[in-house]
């Protein structure tokens, strides 16, 4: 597949203008997330100019983290735990680490040491946990992985529970780092890429997008389908970096205060991190090649 | 879904058509025009695909549209359209072939269509070329002469002969794939004639994709016509069971399969809101014929 650095860095600069060119406190924090990930995730995909500008981005995240905190209304509780520890692991690799974030990270890993069952949800957490070296697990503790695959085609499934099959697969292969049984994957692996063909046709870019990174996770990135999912993503990346043509959408009736942190900013983000999870060889996000089940006394339930 | 259950699909659908046998009549709002002909034409290429197919279909369905078929072509504002507008000569050549391949007598005159074919422009490049293959496939049928590009030049020409993604395939783009492969395979009744093993490789992956994004979309319609073109090219895929299954469960107690417009009634439906008769009709005789031509197609049987 072709591997288009061109089009990160352009995806990366729209990311940043939008985020933090703007005031700051006109920003939200969850805007920020998205943002350092979209950078972070541009740089590990060998776009070197986004990855200069990455240090800067996490000095900013920090510092209206910070003031949240000062103020005393920062609740992490309010945000996707995965993206508030992947910002931890970006900010990280910069030598920045956040004193509100730390903390959010060991109560985190406070709660997950204490289940013996740890559900199949919270394994993206406790692979990002492991990551940071905060020992999310006890020696007794289990992990759900096993793959609950739907009894209905997944071609008549609403959106909703795709999404939720998606986040599913994401978390029983701990981001593609741990093999799925083709067994159980095999119905899955042959209807999810049709599914995401139609989803595309239908302009939920966020969808397809969020499929292309599932379908990798089940060792199928590198089905025609996958092919025309990105080739088709590609074509729809703005002149100015943001991925998606939605003025049908906002002309007619989508009411968004700021399109371009609503809208434009989740899509660009989720398209970026497909494109990278697909296009570029070796990619992993969180760049570890062993699974957390691994370790000694840890038990993972079969798939 | 077994046999009989499809069986049960093509007898629901074909007795509701034989209900609306009137809605095909061109003649049934007074003045002909070229809108009220493609129905008429759609009857007939179900009346051609009941008398080829194997699978049995109620004599007394087929005698009623070769009726209407007949008195059709007696009327001589129909019998001379095509004299006057060469452009609506295909569904005249349809439905000549169906009366001719029942023993039914037929006012279609050989030679005089092969003089129009010759004079007028009907033939020369202005068509697109699914539509030129549209025409060659009808004259063919009609056993009419005629100089048209073989089926292999046709299809060189034509949308599907290219490499398409499939996310950007609009549904009209679809139709004319999914009717290129009916004039190649002669809806089913041949090997499809003009494409190479490579390009029938290529289309059947490629009407495989499309039968699951339709379904997705659930759109019975081009469900039913990707079934009969993935019969066409002999190729077998999962999703066409998937498809019948669909398309079973969208028909009505009343045998119609709902197409893309229909608005969804129930029991549940107050009266208020349901659909005027003929708007109904018109919204799902398509996809139920479709689905009948899809079942009686030779690989279906």
């Amino acid at each position: 597949m072709k591997h288009d650095v061109e089009s990160f860095e352009r995806a990366a600069s729209f990311v940043r203008r939008t985020v933090y060119s703007s005031d700051p406190g006109g920003v939200g924090l969850r805007s920020q997330f998205q943002a350092l990930l979209a950078v972070w995730l541009a740089g590990k995909a060998g776009a070197t100019r986004a990855a200069s500008h990455l240090e800067a981005c996490s000095a900013s995240t920090q510092e209206a983290i910070e003031q949240e905190s000062r103020a005393g209304s920062f609740d992490p509780y309010q945000h996707d735990p995965k993206l508030l520890l992947l910002s931890r692991v970006a900010m990280r690799e910069c030598g920045i680490d956040s004193p509100a974030l730390a903390r959010f990270s060991c109560e985190i890993a406070e709660a997950t040491r204490m289940m013996r069952l740890i559900p199949a949800r919270l394994s993206g957490v406790v692979l990002l946990l492991e990551v940071l070296n905060d020992l999310p697990t006890g020696t007794t503790s289990t992990i759900d992985l096993q793959l609950r695959a739907p009894d209905r085609s997944l071609l008549r499934l609403d959106p909703s529970e795709v999404r939720a099959i998606c986040n599913q697969i994401a978390a029983s292969s701990l981001f593609g780092l741990r093999p799925l049984p083709a067994r159980s994957a095999a119905r899955i692996r042959s209807q999810l890429p049709i599914m995401m063909l139609q989803r595309l046709r239908e302009y939920d870019l966020m969808l397809g997008a969020v499929t292309i990174r599932t379908l990798k996770y089940l060792g199928a990135g590198a089905c025609e389908e996958v092919a025309q999912a990105i080739e088709y993503l590609l074509s729809q990346q703005q002149v100015d970096g943001r991925f998606g043509f939605y003025a049908p959408e906002l002309s007619s009736g989508m009411e968004l205060q700021n399109a371009d942190l609503e809208l434009y900013l989740p899509v660009t983000v989720s398209v970026l991190w497909a494109l990278a999870e697909v296009s570029v060889r070796g990619f992993s996000l969180v760049g570890t090649t062993c699974a957390p089940t691994r370790a000694p006394g840890r038990r993972t339930t079969p798939s | 879904m077994t046999p009989g259950e499809k069986r049960r699909l093509l007898d629901g659908a074909l007795t509701w058509i034989d209900r609306h046998l009137d809605y095909f009549d061109p003649f049934r709002d007074g003045q002909l025009t070229g809108l009220r002909e493609i129905p008429l034409a759609e009857l007939a290429i179900l009346t051609l695909s009941a008398t080829r197919s194997s699978e049995r279909v109620e004599q007394l369905f087929v005698s009623k549209w070769l009726d209407l078929l007949q008195s059709t072509c007696a009327n001589p504002a129909y019998q001379q359209r095509p004299f006057r507008e060469p452009e609506t000569l295909v569904s005249h050549a349809v439905v000549a072939a169906a009366l001719e391949l029942a023993g039914r007598e037929s006012p279609f005159h050989r030679e005089s269509v092969e003089r129009l074919v010759r004079v007028s422009t009907i033939t020369a490049p202005a068509l697109p070329p699914h539509r030129l293959m549209e025409l060659r496939h009808a004259l063919d049928l009609a056993r009419v002469p005629h100089a048209l590009p073989s089926y292999r030049a046709l299809f060189l020409n034509s949308l599907p002969a290219h490499r398409v993604n499939p996310i950007c395939l609009s549904t009209p783009e679809t139709y004319i794939l999914t009717h290129v492969i009916f004039y190649a395979a002669d809806l089913g009744h041949r090997r499809p004639v003009g494409f190479n093993a490579r390009d029938g490789d290529r289309l059947a992956r490629l009407v495989e994709q499309l039968l699951g994004m339709n379904i997705v979309a659930g759109n019975w319609d081009l469900t039913g016509e990707l079934i009969l073109s993935a019969g066409c090219l002999r190729s077998g895929s999962p999703f066409v069971e998937e498809g019948w299954e669909c398309i079973a469960g969208a028909q009505r107690s009343d045998g119609a399969v709902p197409g893309p417009r229909a608005r969804p009634t129930d029991e549940t439906t107050p009266a208020w809101s349901e659909p005027e008769p003929a708007s109904d009709v018109a919204t799902c005789y398509h996809t139920t014929l479709v689905s009948c031509l899809a079942a009686l197609a030779p690989i279906s049987a």
